[in-house]
């Protein structure tokens, strides 16, 4: 029927002026705290001497201390991901395919990197396998974990979760006639994974991939924690910034951070909307599990059990290291690595940081996706995709502008709590932006006219009816940000003072000056915070059907 | 008495793009206490009609005046109309007596006020006791009944009813049919409904505007419509209909002859004796209008053709059969009522049709 979209110049906005002084305040908002530090970043990378060229670029090519910052990232990018994504695929492939025992242990160990700072594995890695750690405790054999070993390591253990998910249900939703087709004509099992159960993945996989790149990319924590001095371009941009002062040479690290990541967002939000080429035609057949060939299945399975016991094995440290005096060397229980005035005033700060944020986050994305859904305002995808700026541009990037933009009159914030509120503010914007979207496609837009058309206005409308409505997207983005709040650092890293100082970023602090017992306890009660966090998210995604960590 | 103008449509025009969905169309009244359908296939505009008479288009042209007064842009929760929607809308959140409230409480009336009227509406949609239950909780002829409640609580001048039986099953239909013109007579409401089902729109109406590519096709009480189509569409859309072209050549006797593939007819149908000889001429002929009689011997008596039944179609009620007559493209369809006792013929049996001394007819 042609009755469907009303569109006319001012969308649906006309005679709405409460929505359209919203509509112009959250977009004067987004220009001042996405767009505005991005550009100056982008500037910034421009000067040089007062001037505007290129000469920062040229300097970052030519001398090898800048540039193979680039190559190591890229390396990294690209090793971490290729082992994410083989991981991921062995444990789905374990878990979906074959018959072998420890599928729900498989599925929790993949999985439970979702409830950890995401440089945990950093820190167990350095108990395990610093120059002092568990393995030399035991075996007297030293190693050496840092640098490119330890963060690769690292890295594919904290992203894992990412991978697994998507892999999971790239394979979840094959078609198993496919497979069964192809060994009812005569392909081998061997011949079956190759020629059509991962050609027919591939998509799939090749959407995982570009997100645990660039989450690779972006990743500051691991790197500083154990890169053991390796140049990455999160954490050069960092000690150029810090220890330079050099802000032109981190501004053209930033804006080559950047490039990468917005690049792969455009492509998943874009190009990449359905995902894969999965054929699901006619009715499924539902299939029994068959005997996997021992040299298919063992090698996966293996694969994944080691993975995930490393996993577990990294908790386990962490807890351990918490609760004993100096672990492995004073195995005395203790709780004094608890109880430490800094560490608990840090947590508060981080507690207060992440509700506040939740708090702005969840209202304002959900009056956003209402006013983008519903009110159509004029250049709605352009707004969409400011919003979503704030997330895929990496958080040393959204460090970085904030401090240029934001040290001087007229919007001196830096040193305030309330950068830093900002910061996490509108860099969780989009999450709850899409759910509430996500939320706002499944309520029936009659439900509203009904109310309109019963006398309520567009502003009774809103917060009678399409409020109460969405309060699970709400609640799901309020879960989020402060989930995230918890344990962010690459962005706020940058904004901190003295008094500011946030759990996430001390633990970092701790665990570079060897700290390693104080800095479990943080990490062990951050786990807590998220993982609580996390079952809430979790019961509010179920119960609601929103979605919340797409493109997480 | 002279009727009282509740709305008029002028010159209504609604463009989506360049897509015209309502095309400078005009009614010239709906009276109060009148049942009024829009009646098309699905695409014809009928809704959007709707919708720009509830406010939630704007129209790109024309006016709709509510009272003798414009009322174009004024926004649907100043307006004096209710819809209910095709799936309801009703608020999930809130209990069947907060959502038939909502529309009293936003009016601000008393708490007294606000429950006396609830509880009254509840009585006339038969909902008692259902009034702390949630939307979820209601089978589907409920939930229709408290969008009816909702929206006729608030008491509009008129009410819009978006096809608002076609997601429940065929008995209920007929029966919320019936509900719905009980209590729409019982409160006198002006009520504008939209639909595509011809049935619904015969059996409620008290006028039906057809329409057609954004354009009226025909307004007019369902016996006008059924009886007297205007064209050739109107004709075809409600029930079946056997349209056969021909020219008149003459009259005789107070009837007009018009000659037709089938042979000559002649029609007593005094409406369009005043159409001229030599002008092209569409019969319309109602299946239950033919009489069906077995073939004895050659045929001579007036309107009178022969035919061989191609199949049949047993419904209980009626036999509709369709059956091939020489010189006539397409089938003729004849219907048969009480069949019972009557035998059915079957396939391939000759028969004589009987068609009617006076029927209607269209001009090309």
């Amino acid at each position: 029927m042609a009755d469907q979209v009303e569109r006319s110049k001012i969308g649906e906005l006309r005679g709405d002026p409460f929505f359209i002084v919203l509509t112009i305040l959250m977009t004067i908002l987004l220009l001042l705290f996405v767009v505005y530090p991005v550009t100056s970043v982008l500037i910034t990378s421009f000067r040089s001497e007062g001037q505007i060229s290129l000469q920062n670029y040229r300097d970052f090519f030519r001398y090898s201390y800048y540039y193979r910052a680039m190559i190591n990232s890229l390396i990294l990018g690209v090793i971490t991901t290729t082992v994410v994504v083989i991981v991921s695929f062995a444990i789905s492939y374990t878990i979906s395919k074959t018959d072998l025992p420890l599928k729900q242990f498989l599925r929790t160990g993949a999985l439970l990197p979702l409830i950890s700072p995401p440089f945990i594995f950093s820190l167990a890695l350095i108990i395990i396998a610093g120059r002092r750690g568990l393995i030399y405790k035991l075996t007297g054999i030293s190693t050496n974990i840092y640098g490119w070993p330890g963060l690769i390591i690292a890295q594919t253990l904290s992203f894992l979760p990412l991978g697994f998910l998507m892999v999971n249900n790239v394979l979840q939703s094959l078609n198993p006639n496919l497979e069964e087709a192809s060994l009812d004509l005569g392909a081998s099992q061997v011949k079956t994974l190759f020629k059509v159960i991962i050609p027919l993945a591939l998509p799939g996989l090749f959407k995982a991939s570009l997100l645990v790149f660039i989450m690779s990319l972006a990743d500051f924590g691991n790197p500083m924690l154990i890169g053991g001095g390796l140049p990455i371009m999160a954490t050069d941009a960092y000690n150029l910034w810090i220890g330079e002062q050099n802000m032109e040479m981190a501004s053209v690290f930033c804006v080559l951070l950047i490039i990468p990541s917005v690049f792969v967002y455009v492509i998943q939000n874009y190009f990449l909307k359905e995902g894969s080429f999965v054929t699901v035609s006619g009715q499924m057949v539902g299939t029994e599990r068959r005997k996997i060939s021992w040299y298919i299945q063992y090698p996966m399975f293996l694969l994944a059990l080691f993975v995930c016991l490393t996993i577990f094995a990294s908790f386990t440290v962490i807890f351990l290291s918490s609760i004993t005096k100096l672990f492995m060397i004073n195995n005395k229980l203790t709780l004094e690595h608890f109880s430490s005035y800094a560490g608990w005033k840090a947590l508060k700060n981080s507690f207060m940081v992440s509700t506040v944020a939740a708090v702005i986050t969840s209202i304002t994305s959900i009056v956003f996706s209402y006013i983008l859904v519903r009110k159509k305002p004029a250049g709605k995808e352009l707004l969409e995709f400011i919003a979503l700026l704030g997330f895929a541009v990496p958080g040393t990037v959204m460090g970085i502008g904030y401090i240029l933009v934001f040290n001087k009159p007229p919007f001196l914030l830096t040193g305030t709590i309330a950068i830093i509120i900002l910061n996490i503010t509108f860099r969780e914007f989009p999450v709850g932006l899409e759910a509430g979207i996500s939320k706002l496609y499944q309520i029936d837009k009659s439900i509203e006219e009904a109310s309109r058309d019963l006398g309520a206005s567009s502003i009774k409308t809103f917060i009678t009816v399409a409020l109460p409505l969405m309060s699970s997207a709400f609640a799901a983005s309020f879960l989020y940000t402060f989930m995230v709040g918890m344990i962010t650092i690459s962005a706020v890293i940058f904004l901190i003072a003295p008094g500011t100082n946030l759990a996430s970023l001390l633990i970092l602090r701790l665990a570079e000056t060897g700290n390693i017992g104080k800095a479990s306890a943080m990490a062990v009660m951050l786990t807590i915070i998220v993982m609580i966090s996390l079952m809430l998210l979790k019961q509010v995604s179920k119960r609601t059907n929103v979605e919340v960590l797409k493109g997480f | 008495m002279e009727d009282e103008i509740v709305l008029q449509i002028r010159n209504l025009t609604k463009k989506f793009g360049s897509v015209v969905a309502v095309n400078n169309l005009t009614i010239d009244r709906i009276n109060k206490g009148e049942f009024v359908t829009f009646l098309g296939p699905s695409g014809c505009g009928k809704t959007t009609l709707l919708r720009m008479i509830g406010g939630f288009y704007y129209p790109t042209s024309g006016d709709i005046i509510m009272h003798g007064q414009r009322i174009n842009d004024i926004p649907p929760e100043n307006r004096k109309t209710s819809m209910v929607f095709q799936n309801y809308a009703l608020f999930p959140h809130m209990t069947v007596y907060d959502n038939i409230a909502y529309g009293l409480k936003i009016r601000k009336l008393t708490h007294e006020e606000i429950d006396r009227r609830v509880r009254e509406i509840i009585k006339i949609v038969q909902l008692e006791g259902m009034e702390k239950r949630k939307p979820n909780e209601l089978s589907g002829g409920q939930q229709q009944r408290v969008a009816l409640a909702r929206c006729i609580v608030i008491e509009p001048e008129v009410i819009l009813l978006d096809e608002p039986l076609s997601n429940l099953d065929a008995t209920l239909r007929v029966l919320m049919r019936e509900e719905i013109r009980r209590i729409q007579k019982s409160l006198n409401l002006t009520t504008i409904f939209v639909t595509h089902d011809q049935e619904e729109a015969m059996s409620m109406s008290d006028r039906i505007v057809v329409m057609k590519d954004g354009e009226i096709q025909q307004i007019g009480t369902p016996e006008e419509i059924y009886e007297k189509p205007s064209n050739t569409f109107v004709a075809s859309f409600i029930g079946y209909i056997n349209l056969i072209e021909g020219r008149v050549i003459g009259k005789k006797d107070r009837s007009l002859v018009i000659d037709t593939p089938i042979g000559k007819l002649t029609n007593k149908n005094v409406e369009i004796l005043g159409i001229s000889t030599g002008r092209k001429i569409i019969s319309v002929i109602r299946p239950e209008s033919i009489e069906l009689k077995k073939q004895t011997s050659g045929i001579n008596a007036e309107n009178t053709i022969s035919g061989k039944v191609k199949n049949y179609t047993y419904i209980g009620s009626i036999v509709r059969y369709t059956i091939e007559v020489k010189g006539l493209q397409n089938n003729m369809i004849v219907s048969v009522s009480n069949p019972h006792g009557k035998g059915v013929f079957k396939e391939g049996s000759v028969v004589t049709l009987i068609l009617p001394k006076n029927f209607h007819c269209i001009q090309e």
